[in-house]
């Protein structure tokens, strides 16, 4: 039995995979997309270095959390459109490991791959060096939270015809923590204070959720597909 | 306008907050008995329309 | 404990609830407005001025019962939409649909009673605030469970669904004031706090407690008005309701 179960999950984690990387064109839409909301940003505040350089570590984060959110309501959309849903529900393998498996895949695919995008990122926005690694490594952690929290949120609006905005309401307010924990350890990088506890906050968060989010999720697709 | 309402004083803050409390009330009131009678007059149509169906 | 089970699945069934409700109503207008009303009365005229800020402090009356009763409301949301989700009663999805934009509409009154209070003590409308930034994302929790709920086409699965993310809100409440707190304390030490840490004076406690105690008895009144309209039109086919509403039955 254990045997299947741990099968499953990496049958379910390959598929993710191997459609991610069939539509790897499609991933380069929320990357051009940090790199616009940055460019936007700067031209509205305008090109002053320092005003600029002071907030750049959060406008990075804030670049990458919207493009993340922006890719949420594709988690199961699609499959819901071609009935591939269905078939995750009536599957005898628990449903929680199905959906962590597409979790982890969502992460990374998502998640890492928009942290990979942040030294452009970065650059653009005159990011100083020592806060480059700081900022992929809350990136990298808080990422593994907001896609947790996608996942609710998606789950809860995929029977609905679109997501839109509610799907914002929804999601974007459970972000605030992760926000303030991720911002709060490259802010302490630039104080020149211990990151550390900022960090396992949000690493601790991030636990926390990506635990809880496939139950709940779990939960929320059999209420709206019964 | 702000300027005005600003210059009164410590009153005007105060008083626009229990205006605030009275308008969540009044709104709150308004809304209950709206919705009750909008209910009952649904209702009743519905009930009427699926008369005459019957009947004619 | 079994006959209390017995007792509460009674009292959860519609014409029960609506008939209880309609008796209880009335006492709990009466106690809302016997707490409410000399209490406000006392903190607008006769309380003494504060010290500090000096005479607008005179909303706390209304900015801090309606501050409870916005984060009360949310957890009696949150414990209806998990008897929802366990139990499938019509009744406490229903609760769920009628608290939501009860308690967003407490939550409204508290921020602009806030900022209200704000722009004479701090000199600005809105600050930055721990209470005030969680309290403005706890309305946002509540538009989106409003919105959720009013989303989907059928009405029990959107109550449902509602529920299931009330739940979530509660379990991130917690995490979201701290983090919020946390963040407050790191980017301004030194704002000058009103809300909580400064002690109050004993003859304005009372009257702080009596509006705090009204504000719940209305929030209860309301609640239960709301719950019975509701279920009036969730069960608009059953005869109970052609009877409370002065209808003639279904099938003449």
């Amino acid at each position: 039995m254990e045997l299947s179960l741990s099968l499953a999950f990496r049958a379910a984690l390959q598929r993710e995979l191997k459609l991610a990387w069939r539509r790897r064109g499609d991933l380069l839409h929320p990357f051009a997309f940090t790199l616009l909301v940055a460019t936007l940003f700067a031209i509205g505040v305008g090109a002053e270095i320092t005003l600029l350089q002071r907030a750049s570590g959060a406008v990075a984060f804030l670049c990458v959390l919207l493009a993340l959110f922006l890719s949420v309501d594709g988690l199961f959309r699609p499959d819901r459109d071609d009935g591939q849903l269905d078939h995750l529900l009536i599957s005898p393998v628990p449903l929680p490991l199905l959906l962590s498996a597409r979790l982890l895949a969502y992460w990374l695919v998502h998640g890492i791959g928009l942290t990979l995008a942040s030294p452009l990122l970065a650059m653009l926005l005159r990011l100083p060096a020592d806060q480059l690694p700081v900022l992929m490594l809350a990136l990298t952690t808080a990422t593994i939270g907001m896609s947790a929290i996608g996942l609710i949120g998606a789950a809860l609006t995929v029977p609905l015809k679109r997501g839109g905005i509610l799907l914002a309401l929804i999601v974007l307010p459970l972000y605030v923590p992760l926000l303030i924990f991720g911002c709060g350890t490259v802010a302490a990088q630039a104080n020149g204070e211990p990151i550390a506890a900022a960090l396992y906050l949000t690493a601790a968060l991030s636990a926390f959720l990506a635990t809880l989010a496939p139950f709940v999720a779990a939960i929320a697709l059999r209420l709206g597909m019964d | 306008m702000l300027e005005w309402f600003e210059s009164m004083g410590h009153w005007a803050f105060i008083s626009a907050s229990y205006a605030a409390m009275v308008i969540a009330i009044a709104i709150d009131l308004i809304s209950q008995r709206l919705g009750r009678s909008g209910l009952t007059l649904r209702l009743q149509q519905q009930r009427a329309r699926r008369r005459l169906r019957k009947g004619i | 404990m079994q006959k209390f089970w017995i007792w509460l699945t009674r009292f959860a069934s519609p014409p029960v609830f609506y008939r209880v409700a309609g008796l209880w109503r009335p006492w709990l207008g009466l106690a809302t407005l016997l707490f409410g009303v000399p209490a406000l009365i006392y903190g607008l005229f006769f309380a003494p001025a504060d010290y500090l800020q000096g005479e607008s402090y005179r909303i706390i009356y209304l900015h801090v019962p309606a501050a409870w009763v916005s984060m009360l409301a949310y957890v009696a949301m949150a414990t209806a939409g998990a008897a929802a989700l366990i139990w499938h009663t019509k009744l406490s999805e229903l609760a769920v649909v009628s608290i939501a934009p009860l308690g967003a509409g407490f939550t409204a009154l508290t921020l602009l009673t806030g900022m209200l209070w704000g722009r004479p003590t701090w000199g600005a409308y809105w600050v930055w605030d721990a209470r005030l930034t969680s309290e403005l994302v706890l309305l946002f929790l509540y538009l989106g469970v409003i919105g959720l709920a009013s989303a989907y086409g059928d009405a029990r699965r959107g109550a449902r669904a509602a529920a299931l993310l009330s739940l979530v809100g509660l379990v991130n409440l917690p995490i979201i004031h701290y983090s919020v707190h946390w963040w407050n304390t790191l980017h301004q030490g030194s704002t000058v706090r009103i809300f909580g840490e400064s002690s109050i004076d004993g003859s304005m406690l009372w009257a702080l407690l009596a509006s705090a105690m009204a504000a719940k008895f209305y929030f209860a009144w309301s609640l239960l008005g709301r719950l019975r309209l509701q279920l009036l039109a969730a069960e608009s086919e059953k005869a109970w309701v052609a009877k409370a509403l002065n209808l003639e039955p279904a099938d003449a």
